[in-house]
């Protein structure tokens, strides 16, 4: 009876399927290796599955389906049908225009799946197409899915995107900001290797003023007047005593505004200005300066210590915070030109706030404050009349 | 001649790779720019603008990227910072957003977060998420006092939004007839309510919701309100009160499409005045202050066993009936528990029996889990255990107890469980760190059980005393 069972399955085109299963069993439940050998070479005879490839592709697809992809460089894969059809482009393709099915019809992928690619791609396919998975697994399984150097992250989120898996789209696009998330330009230019071509110009001043709002405007003013200030006030404590020529026209902008007129030519030549003053950075002042910020006392003959008697106050960790938002932006720490560093941007930032809170608060009080904590720097001296101009006008 | 060619050329091919080199591992900038926006909506706005610099490539993308995720530095002069947002919203140039999340705890005008409400709101926004604390937030206090921000008019005649989250000191105040036309999912935590006809006014003017959470901290007055929303899947409400009188409100919910309910803090007056049939999971947990339990204990058990009544229909309980003593008083019946699965019960002294009352009404029970919440504890509420028969035999397969101690009732129990199911797979018991797990396991394996397949496993649990 069992061998009748068997030669009947073995013609059955139709049984075959389960001949495959069957035959497996068949052969391990007999308790004789004889007998076991026997049926197993009595099977291997007619079995269609031990057959040769090109036969093999005729029949197996009725036994498990597959399907057949094809990669842009022309080489040919075959996937589960289930762990295939999990990625909606290729489900379209298969339902809308039947390829898929055997090699000389395979779907070609888009351009951006490449061969490696594509099995991590069938990879995920394969464990989230099971549908009993608790979300833990997948979560799991996902975590450690996604380690990988950034260079492979970044072809497969490309990858997974033109394939329109949109599961694997997110985890590889919250995994790739992850890894921006944190860091300076630098470390975020070094780790995916982005040229850097921007020119100093439009680092230092990325957000060029595209907007009307006039406080904005002041304010990026204010930002070059101040980095203009402290460099000199840096330069005051070198051994060399250089003449700094003034910029007049950054206070005759701050006055044009008030008067309405438009500065924004006038803010570019400000920028320009600052760029001809460049010097180099001299870090052992670092320290001294930090200090200084925070005696609070304005004795020490640096006129700004008067605006900055309230400023510091509050603790320098929270006003360099507030501010990083812009400083990250608009100074580029590694730039060998850059001739600021943390610590001046950090009084300067302080600086630009304070003055900026004193605009908007009453003038005569401030200005009395101003002109008496500015008197003893040479330089401050055309800040003084500014203020006081400033004073009168308001004095109208 | 030929040796310099060739040198010249090998240092052509040479440039050539190093350029290929630099050129091919740059792999980030060739996504497509869609792309680019994704990975960046993940980001906070911070780091996403700080992007502008990176090179000529990513200089624009940030102004384009479709989340906005706005959080003030919490720094004592916030002043420049709103300039800098003021900055952020100009340069923004989505044309809409799918996520507007605000986060300001520093002293502000409130006209500032209006206007940046309003922008989000310009560009048809999705998501918005809104945590408010205008005079800086008051950590040492579970009360926030300090200027309420009250939300734009425009705010309530927005078509867009899906997802609308609000906390923090922010007062709500929709006007007598509007309509949140896509509203799905609304979450209020902790903010001011104003005069109670607010809430039910804003409730029904969401027709689609489906998701919907209320979490009050501080409740001064009477506060009363209807939920009657059709669509409604998802309640959760949170009560809880830190001041030593009781919170006071009535609650009626017409909920039939309700699938998840979640409960917790004070119990006061909870009504469903319809039936949950689609009811599948429920979480309730149950505090009470020790003052005012005192006065209203008669009417403390019966309203539990309430509430409890209209949550008949659910597949998954996990409760935590609190530890007063006044649940001695009320009873389940006569609701039954045809489709409950899986109970997940926390025990006190005073609980005891509506554990053993709900175990006589689930039938299909399947999953036991039983936590401990109280140490060797004299006084308790015992009950005999039912001998019904067809109670616990058939279904249960899985029972977990944490923090067994061994105590006599707790062992009494345990034997009753053995004795009683029929298809107990596996039963776990979690025991304290003074406990020997030899010890314990060999006790139990020593009561008679009924089924034949048990696996016992006794586990040390670390985490209790």
């Amino acid at each position: 009876m069992f061998w009748k069972a068997l030669k009947k399955s073995l013609y059955h085109p139709n049984k075959v399927k389960s001949l495959n299963k069957g035959h497996r069993l068949f052969a391990l439940s007999l308790p004789c290796f004889y007998w076991r050998c026997k049926v197993q070479f009595l099977i291997n005879l007619h079995c269609p599955c031990q057959m040769s490839e090109g036969a093999m592709a005729v029949v197996k697809p009725e036994m498990k389906s597959y399907i057949w992809l094809q990669t842009a460089d022309g080489s040919i894969q075959q996937v589960e049908e289930e762990v295939a059809m999990f990625c909606p482009m290729i489900c379209r393709e298969v339902i809308q225009t039947g390829t898929g099915s055997s090699k000389n019809y395979a779907i070609s992928l888009p351009q951006r799946v490449n061969p490696a690619i594509l099995g991590l791609i069938l990879d995920y396919c394969r464990f989230h197409q099971v549908p009993g998975r608790s979300n833990k697994e997948r979560k799991t399984f996902d975590e450690k899915f996604i380690r990988m150097d950034t260079k492979r992250l970044c072809e497969l989120t490309s990858a997974a995107d033109s394939l329109q898996l949109k599961p694997l789209v997110d985890l590889t696009s919250r995994a790739l900001a992850r890894i921006i998330e944190g860091k300076t330009p630098e470390e975020i230019r070094e780790t995916f290797h982005l040229p850097d071509d921007l020119t100093e110009e439009e680092k230092l001043e990325p957000l060029r003023n595209i907007t009307d709002d006039p406080r904005i405007r002041l304010l990026n003013r204010l930002y070059a007047r101040k980095r203009k200030e402290l460099k000199e006030r840096e330069k005051l404590k070198n051994v060399e005593v250089e003449e700094e020529r003034v910029d007049d026209r950054s206070v005759d902008d701050l006055l044009s505004f008030i008067n309405g007129g438009d500065g924004d030519t006038k803010g570019t030549r400000t920028n320009k200005n600052k760029k001809k003053n460049r010097r180099r950075k001299d870090q052992s002042k670092d320290s001294c300066l930090n200090n200084e910020m925070h005696d609070s006392a304005c004795h020490d003959g640096e006129g700004n210590n008067g605006l900055l008697a309230s400023a510091s106050t509050s603790s320098k960790l929270q006003d360099s915070a507030a501010v990083t938002f812009s400083p990250k932006l608009e100074f580029d720490d590694g730039d060998i030109d850059d001739d600021l560093d943390p610590a001046m941007k950090e009084e300067l930032d302080r600086e630009v706030e304070d003055f900026a809170r004193r605009l908007n608060s009453v003038w005569p009080e401030r200005m009395q404050e101003l002109f008496q904590g500015r008197k003893l720097v040479p330089i401050s001296l055309n800040g003084n009349s500014a203020m006081s101009r400033y004073t009168s006008l308001d004095q109208r | 001649m030929g040796e310099s060619s060739a040198q010249s050329m090998s240092k052509c091919t040479e440039l050539t790779l190093n350029r290929n080199a630099v050129i091919d591992t740059d792999r980030i900038s060739n996504l497509p720019d869609s792309l680019l926006y994704h990975i960046l909506s993940f980001l906070p706005t911070k780091e996403a603008f700080a992007t502008a610099i990176l090179s000529n490539r990513w200089k624009p993308l940030w102004t384009l990227v479709p989340t906005l995720d706005i959080k003030d530095n919490c720094c004592k002069k916030p002043i420049s910072f709103t300039y800098i947002v003021y900055r952020v919203l100009a340069l923004h140039i989505a044309p809409s957003l799918r996520s507007f999340r605000l986060t300001w705890y520093s002293p502000c005008d409130s006209f500032h977060l209006d206007t940046w409400i309003h922008f989000a709101l310009a560009r048809n926004v999705q998501q918005l998420h809104l945590e408010i604390y205008l005079d800086g937030r008051q950590d040492d206090s579970h009360v926030y006092v300090g200027k309420f921000f009250w939300l734009p008019r425009s705010l309530f005649t927005c078509k867009t939004v899906v997802v609308l989250e609000l906390s923090g000191g922010i007062v709500l105040n929709p006007p007598p007839s509007f309509q949140f036309a896509s509203l799905k999912i609304l979450r209020l935590s902790k903010i001011s309510y104003g005069p109670t006809n607010n809430i039910s006014t804003l409730i029904s003017g969401c027709p689609v919701l489906e998701d919907l959470s209320v979490v009050r901290e501080c409740m001064d007055n009477v506060f009363s309100f209807k939920i009657n929303v059709h669509t409604l899947k998802r309640l959760h409400i949170e009560f809880k009160s830190y001041k030593p009188e009781p919170p006071d409100y009535n609650l009626e919910i017409h909920t039939p499409a309700l699938e998840y309910f979640r409960f917790s803090g004070h119990l006061r007056n909870i009504v469903f005045h319809e039936k949950l049939a689609h009811l599948i999971e429920a979480r309730v947990d149950i505090y009470a202050l020790e003052d005012w339990t005192r006065v209203y204990e008669i009417y403390y058990g019966d309203r539990i066993f309430k509430l409890l009544r209209a949550l008949n229909n659910a597949k998954f309980l996990s409760l935590f009936s609190g530890d007063k003593e006044c649940i001695a008083f009320g009873s389940i019946y006569p609701s039954m528990f045809q489709n409950l699965v899986r109970l997940n019960f926390k025990v006190t002294p005073s609980n005891w029996h509506v554990l053993l009352a709900l175990l006589l009404v689930a039938p299909n029970l399947e999953v036991l889990v039983v936590n401990k919440d109280y140490d060797n504890e004299n006084r308790f509420c015992w009950m005999e255990l039912p001998d019904a028969p067809g109670c616990l035999s058939s279904c249960l397969r899985t029972f977990n107890f944490d923090g067994f101690e061994e105590l006599e009732h707790e062992v009494k129990f345990v034997m009753y469980i053995l004795k009683k199911a029929r298809a107990l797979n596996t039963m776990t018991i979690k025991i304290p760190a003074k406990l020997s797990k030899e010890g314990v396991f060999e006790t139990l394996s020593m009561f008679p059980r009924l089924s034949t397949t048990c696996l016992i496993t006794v586990e040390k649990d670390n985490s209790l005393e």
